[in-house]
């Protein structure tokens, strides 16, 4: 052996941190209702999604108790959300949350044969990432709210605001699940609309993605690459310079500048997840549950990006809508 | 920590000490820099579900992502000796290339294979295998370094000049050593995607540094002059550093998060390194 003493204190330091750690768990299985939350990766979407399960949560604090929200990050490293599954189901919570598709599926593996109840949250493609077998039939010990909206719909409100819509420029991450399904999803439902896309590996390809688009396509759509979202401002630079509207599926992206979206709100998402859990934990059976959509769709519309643009948009698409400024 | 992050810890510690194992054969044996590992961790995943939704033998496709690994060394192997690359930029380029290839191989960003039948079975089954495994390949790495051949690899890493004066092929042991080295990551990294039921692109991402990790603390702690220990050593560190991380994971109650993993493993490195180096300074 090397070094006896250096071998020595690292065990000895192994076992007092375990020790230490060991203790630490028994305090916390005092407190009544758990809940075990692991988001993928930091993102401003995922990060609201989250405060709305908490905020919901509290604000049912009267019905529910006080409860213990236990929450890590991924860093969106798998082998990371593994350990940090391994810990959760080792906890034994009343509920697991998984926030994205990496983090649902990481529980739904450490969980392996217990029955522990998963709720997963903002996952696009929850049939394609095998969390359920399918959306309409209740799957006995998952479900979740995914954040899928139907390109069709999207794609006829846009044309519904520029008439003269003909061609539409995707910008996305090859490597994110969620856009890769969704990639195939508007491919079918394009509704006569020219769809040109643009890969973009990290956040710095976004801004050359975007001047690849440039006199190719009439306007830019970002729908939840995670990616393309971190760089959105660089986008909009590049499309006023060159008079391109934006459209998106993340609302909160309209007051920085998007000319209009149609989609979820990701913190109503998180809110419309807490409700789920305070349903479950109230009593009602996962079994019985089906897998929700957004409850509700909202459509946002900038007006001032429509006057520098210099799209008019009709007094009833305003009316429905959510108007910035 | 409970049990459960404990048998976890251990699972993923025995999968990741291959990784250590190849790393050990090019960072230790021939002396080469290789950062191939990166990406042929997520090839082995790659290949392996790949074959697995298609309805190959489990075992069939293990033994794919295998030659798949082996493949990419020999790459790395090729730019370095054939077009004369630096090593390093040669790992980093294969690794880089690597990525988009692995995208080709799955279609998508993400391959889930619950439902999969896979040679891993159930969460005991899964440990006794991953025992087995590891301990085949400490035995073959051992007995092969023991080997003739091996001897030559080893003296290419010592001083690849005088082997080469003495008769060595040199290019074909650093041939050798990069595929072997890749091809035990790629099983490594086929055994973590059925373990944990998907393959994602981005499983590979810190995997060198991870393994450099687990090298650096099972060789501080237990390097002896015998082979099978210094080999032993890398498993033992790899499962050592993943019960860390799950202890770091506990540490809330210290303040910690699963942020400052990556601090901490600077540190631990940092540490051990040092440790190392004011023992040998002493004789």
């Amino acid at each position: 052996m090397r070094n006896p003493r250096l071998v020595a204190i690292t065990i000895t330091l192994i076992v007092v941190l375990s020790a230490l750690s060991w203790l630490s768990q028994e305090e916390r299985s005092t407190y009544n209702t758990k809940v075990a939350i692991l988001q993928t990766i930091q993102h401003p979407a995922l990060d609201a999604t989250y405060q709305g399960i908490v905020d919901e949560l509290k604000d049912q604090q009267t019905v529910l108790g006080a409860i213990n929200i236990d929450y890590h990050t991924a860093q969106g490293s798998p082998l990371l959300a593994a350990q940090i599954a391994q810990k959760f189901i080792g906890d034994n919570p009343n509920i697991l949350v998984g926030l994205g598709t990496g983090a649902s599926q990481a529980l739904a593996n450490a969980r392996g044969e217990s029955l522990l109840p998963i709720v997963f949250s903002s996952v696009t493609d929850p049939v394609g990432a095998k969390l359920i077998k399918d959306l309409s039939t209740p799957c006995g010990s998952i479900t979740g709210v995914s954040n899928f909206v139907t390109p069709r719909l999207q794609f006829e409100a846009f044309k519904e605001l520029v008439p003269e819509l003909r061609s539409i420029g995707i910008i996305y991450n090859p490597s994110e699940a969620n856009s890769c399904a969704l990639i195939n999803r508007m491919q079918e439902e394009a509704c006569g609309l020219q769809l040109v896309y643009a890969g973009a590996g990290t956040t710095q390809e976004v801004s050359q993605a975007a001047l690849q688009l440039v006199g190719k396509i009439q306007a830019i759509f970002i729908n939840n690459d995670n990616t393309a979202l971190a760089a959105f401002d660089s986008i909009l630079k590049i499309a006023f310079e060159h008079n391109i509207p934006v459209f998106c599926s993340d609302t909160d992206m309209v007051k920085r500048g998007a000319l209009a979206s149609l989609g979820p709100n990701q913190y109503q998402l998180g809110r419309q997840t807490g409700r789920i859990l305070s349903r479950l934990l109230l009593g009602q059976r996962l079994e019985d549950m089906t897998v929700e959509m957004p409850d509700l769709l909202e459509w946002h519309v900038n007006q001032e990006v429509c006057q520098k643009l210099g799209i008019k948009p009709s007094e009833d698409l305003l009316k429905k809508a959510v108007i910035y400024p | 920590m409970n049990t459960f992050q404990f048998l976890g810890a251990l699972e993923l510690g025995l999968i990741y000490s291959l990784v250590s194992l190849g790393v050990y054969l090019t960072f230790r044996v021939i002396q080469f820099a290789d950062m191939t590992v990166d990406g042929s961790f997520p090839l082995g995943g790659a290949v392996c579900s790949c074959l697995l939704i298609s309805g190959v033998n489990p075992w069939l496709a293990t033994s794919a992502s295998v030659v798949a690994g082996a493949l990419a060394g020999w790459f790395t192997s090729q730019l370095h000796l054939r077009f004369r690359i630096f090593d390093l930029l040669s790992g980093i380029l294969n690794m880089t290339a690597l990525y988009s290839i692995n995208l080709r191989i799955m279609g998508k960003p993400n391959i889930a294979l619950w439902g999969q039948s896979t040679i891993l079975g159930s969460k005991f089954q899964t440990l006794v295998t991953l025992v087995i495994f590891v301990a085949l390949t400490l035995l073959v790495i051992w007995r092969f370094l023991s080997s003739e051949l091996g001897l030559a690899l080893q003296a290419t890493g010592l001083n690849s000049k005088a082997s080469a004066a003495y008769g060595i092929n040199t290019n074909l042991t650093k041939t050798i050593g990069l595929s072997l080295s890749n091809a035990i990551v790629a099983l490594a990294g086929a055994l973590f995607a059925q373990a944990q039921g998907f393959s994602d692109i981005s499983m590979g991402t810190g995997t060198l540094v991870i393994g450099l990790a687990s090298l650096i603390v099972g060789q501080t702690l237990l390097t002896n002059r015998r082979q099978v220990l210094t080999l032993l050593s890398l498993i033992i560190g790899s499962i050592i550093y993943r019960i860390a991380v799950a202890i770091a994971l506990n540490s809330s109650v210290v303040g910690l998060k699963p942020s400052d993993l990556n601090l901490i493993t600077a540190i631990l490195v940092v540490v051990a390194i040092t440790a190392g180096q004011s023992k040998r300074e002493k004789t």
